[in-house]
């Protein structure tokens, strides 16, 4: 009998509870950071660049965390449609758009109007990225099950 | 609960420290799929039924009137 034992004891119940227990802590640490933005925000009224760091290192998180289902089969598409990327483009945008808005306040037009097209332009690099990983996701996963 | 799997360990006169030291997994892990608590992979049960020189049926295969 082959005895698959490492070296640590690990079987893979105990992988599964390790799994289970990093992805609702990693889930955690996300909902606590964006806490944590929003009562510098709010709370103690810090301006942006207070805690731009945070931000920057949750946005990177979340857009890799992403990218990574994506690629690796976390979520099964039938086919990858330009449309239903082009949704998500959209959706990106508008969302962005309305952030920044009340972020800083709607009545600066011309403020808004740069802000709406750095949020298209970022918008359309990680769309491409996600889009492109998730067509290399699903012709890993084609290429695996011919092999 | 699966008692086909404790039967059949029992019935190689093994010990879930055993069984389990043989196919690679902690004692525990033996335990709760014998109480039902920890549904194994499909590599696991190959692994288990090996083991017990039984095949996937006559280890965890359900009739509806059991």
């Amino acid at each position: 009998m082959n005895k698959k034992k490492n070296p640590f004891g690990i079987d893979e119940r105990n992988k599964e509870i390790f799994m289970k227990i990093c992805t609702f802590l990693y889930v955690a640490t996300i909902y606590m950071m964006i806490g944590i933005i929003l009562y510098r925000q709010i709370i103690l009224k810090q301006h942006s660049s207070q805690f731009n760091d945070i931000a920057m290192i949750m946005s990177i998180n979340v857009v890799m965390a992403i990218a990574a289902v994506l690629y690796f089969g976390g979520l099964s598409f039938k086919r990858v449609k330009i449309s239903v990327a082009m949704g998500f483009y959209l959706l990106i945008v508008i969302l962005g758009t309305i952030v920044s808005g009340i972020k800083y306040g709607f009545s600066d037009l011309t403020l808004l109007f740069d802000k709406f097209l750095i949020n298209t332009a970022v918008a359309a690099i990680l769309i491409t990225i996600w889009y492109g990983l998730t067509w290399l996701g699903k012709r890993r996963e084609d290429k695996e099950m011919d092999e | 609960m699966n008692m086909k799997l404790k039967l059949a360990r029992v019935a190689k006169n093994l010990s879930q420290e055993e069984l389990a030291e043989e196919i690679g997994v902690t004692r525990q892990t033996i335990g709760l799929i014998e109480k039902g608590k920890y549904n194994p992979t499909l590599n696991l049960c190959v692994r288990l039924a090996k083991a017990l020189d039984r095949t996937l049926d006559e280890l965890f295969w359900e009739v509806d009137n059991e």
